[in-house]
């Protein structure tokens, strides 16, 4: 039994390492209104050419909401699914897609749905700045993969 | 069936641009929130010197005139009339700052905004509100 705890106790700390040490970016400055604005129309665009009707809500590194905004006939969960995914990618500066998969490997990978204010649905992505996080974008509103594209365009708007 | 009208994402920037037009012409920093008659955010923006609270707060302020129907002050003076009973009503941040947003008679949403004195809030909002046309 004792034997069996151990060997738990040890897989366990085996995981947790391998997250601390997995190449996090640090933060940079706080992304800035117009980044933000910027952000949210490069993935209304490209949201708009798919005909995908999303949520798109972007945060600072405090994971406070800087900008949002919800096209028209979003489905209502989204307001918050949106923000969610926005908040999670700028506090843990790791793509909620990283904790989906995690999760998805059970395991110790199934503490990523007790992880404060992580979600673990593909859709948020950390905003990139000279290589450091300056905030989170969070998307919603049609399949994940799908708000997970759109988030990117946010992403890539940033230069 | 009945039917209402419902606040565009269109009417919500061009609600937010006169807003934010208005608080730059002041120089203040603030945060403006548009919600619909459910409470739920449409539009949100926080001007980069505004302090990480005046988004909760107007989005706060928001829910109230939204889900309310009434300006945010409306609550605000009830308090300071003596009816503190409605520090305790759900939902409600008894300050200044928050409006509904009325369409054809109805309340279709609010608008919260928060950074400046709560006056100078509502009057942003006001200005957001104007943009749209009569209500």
């Amino acid at each position: 039994m004792k034997r069996i705890a151990a060997i738990a106790c040890a897989l366990l700390f085996a995981g947790f390492a391998t997250i601390v040490s997995a190449q996090v970016p640090s933060y940079g400055p706080n992304i800035t209104l117009e980044q933000a604005k910027t952000a949210i129309a490069a993935g209304q665009a490209e949201a708009r050419k798919n005909g995908w009707p999303v949520a798109i809500a972007v945060f600072d590194t405090a994971g406070m909401l800087v900008a949002y905004e919800k096209m028209d006939d979003t489905q209502t969960a989204s307001v918050e699914v949106a923000q969610d995914k926005g908040r999670s990618a700028a506090i843990y500066r790791r793509s909620t897609k990283v904790m989906e998969d995690a999760l998805a490997a059970g395991g110790a990978g199934v503490r990523f749905l007790n992880l404060r204010g992580a979600s673990t649905v593909e859709g948020g992505l950390p905003i990139m700045l000279a290589g450091k996080v300056i905030g989170g974008i969070g998307v919603s509103g049609v399949t994940s993969p799908q708000d997970g594209i759109v988030a990117k365009a946010g992403v890539d708007a940033i230069k | 069936m009945k039917t209402r009208p419902a606040l565009t994402l269109d009417d919500c920037k061009k609600i937010s641009a006169a807003a934010e037009a208005e608080a730059k012409k002041n120089s203040w920093e603030v945060a403006i929130v548009i919600l619909d008659d459910g409470g739920h955010v449409l539009h949100a923006l926080r001007s980069d010197g505004a302090t990480p609270a005046n988004i909760t707060i107007a989005t706060e302020k928001a829910r109230t005139a939204a889900l309310t129907r009434r300006p945010s002050k409306m609550w605000e003076e009830r308090v300071a009339g003596g009816r503190v009973s409605m520090l305790k009503m759900p939902g409600i941040l008894p300050v200044e700052g928050g409006l509904p947003i009325m369409a054809e008679g109805t309340c279709v949403g609010g608008i919260g905004v928060s950074g400046v004195q709560s006056h100078e809030d509502a009057q942003i909002g006001q200005a957001g509100i104007d943009a749209l046309g009569p209500g």
